[in-house]
């Protein structure tokens, strides 16, 4: 198994990206920790998981307070002594035209998108480098690459993320500590299923995507698992686009 | 490949080494993961990417 041994710490799992990412990494061995704001639907993951055999568990977390990390760190420390894999996917969509964007909403989608990777990250990399090294892999997006026609907010934040990403790679490259962003494209999920609700909004969207389809969660959770896994050992400060040929035009 | 063009100098391998964040000189097996990656269905929905494996060299 590819993260036999591995404790792996995923945000924003108790659905969606998330959680498809928490059921694969703990079918290849890891100890999983759901994290969520969403308890229900995140403890009933974790039941429906434990009850297959699969070593996970589920703590409340707010990315957006620091007060919360600790104390899910914390726990991860007491139950397991250590944290090698932080996956930083929570994460928020806004499609809000700049003109229309609230200062509140704003601040909002940077203190979630941007905000919860740089807490994350401040919060784990200590006992990842106590524990000789680890790997953290940001949720970035497409968007995070190039320019889009709606919304500002989303964007921006996850360009943010992409250099975040590359700071923290050079930073703790030394300590082992890997960092690497994902760049998804249009993936079927709750998150833009609102773009995708309507027969015209879907095939707008496939329009624009070369390999003809809607990405599914499970194919951007197979590139978070190789980056998380010692089979990417030398890879850190990349990006790896997983958007069926967007970006590439 | 490397060392050929240095001839096997471990003056110039250090001098890499030192070049690279992550301080060591990738290893072929490092490389062949990340083409075993793209090769296989499990990067089903990437097309026209880049996969950079460099020890962080190219993210300074």
């Amino acid at each position: 198994m590819r993260l036999s041994g591995k404790v792996a710490l995923i945000t924003g799992s108790s659905r969606g990206m998330g959680a498809v990412e928490a059921e694969l990494f703990s079918d290849e061995g890891a100890i999983v920790i759901i994290t969520d704001v969403l308890e229900t639907s995140g403890r009933n993951l974790a039941s429906r998981l434990t009850q297959q055999g699969r070593n996970v568990l589920f703590s409340k977390l707010d990315v957006t307070s620091e007060q919360s990390w600790i104390r899910v760190i914390k726990e991860v420390m007491d139950n397991f002594g250590k944290i090698d894999i932080l996956i930083n996917n929570a994460g928020i969509y806004s499609t809000t035209p700049i003109e229309c964007t609230s200062l509140e909403e704003w601040n909002k989608v940077m203190s979630v998108n941007v905000g919860g990777v740089f807490l994350g990250t401040k919060h784990c990399v200590p006992y990842m480098r106590k524990g000789g090294g680890g790997s953290i892999v940001n949720l970035s997006s497409t968007a995070g690459l190039i320019g889009g026609y709606r919304g500002g907010a989303y964007g921006s934040s996850k360009g943010a993320v992409r250099l975040l990403t590359k700071n923290t790679a050079l930073q703790f490259a030394k300590d082992g500590v890997r960092a690497n962003s994902v760049h998804p494209g249009p993936i079927d999920t709750d998150m833009i299923a609102e773009n995708l609700s309507t027969p015209e909004g879907r095939s707008a969207s496939i329009s624009r995507i070369p390999l003809g389809r809607i990405g599914t969660a499970l194919e951007v959770a197979y590139g978070i698992l190789f980056l998380a896994s010692d089979e990417s050992s030398f890879m850190t400060g990349s990006e790896l686009v997983i958007d069926g040929g967007v970006t590439a035009q | 490949m490397l060392s050929n063009a240095y001839g096997g100098g471990q003056d110039k391998l250090k001098e890499w080494e030192s070049l690279v964040p992550l301080g060591r000189l990738g290893n072929p097996i490092d490389i062949a993961y990340g083409v075993l990656f793209l090769a296989s269905n499990e990067s089903s929905f990437i097309t026209g990417s880049e996969l950079i494996i460099d020890g962080g060299r190219t993210a300074i």
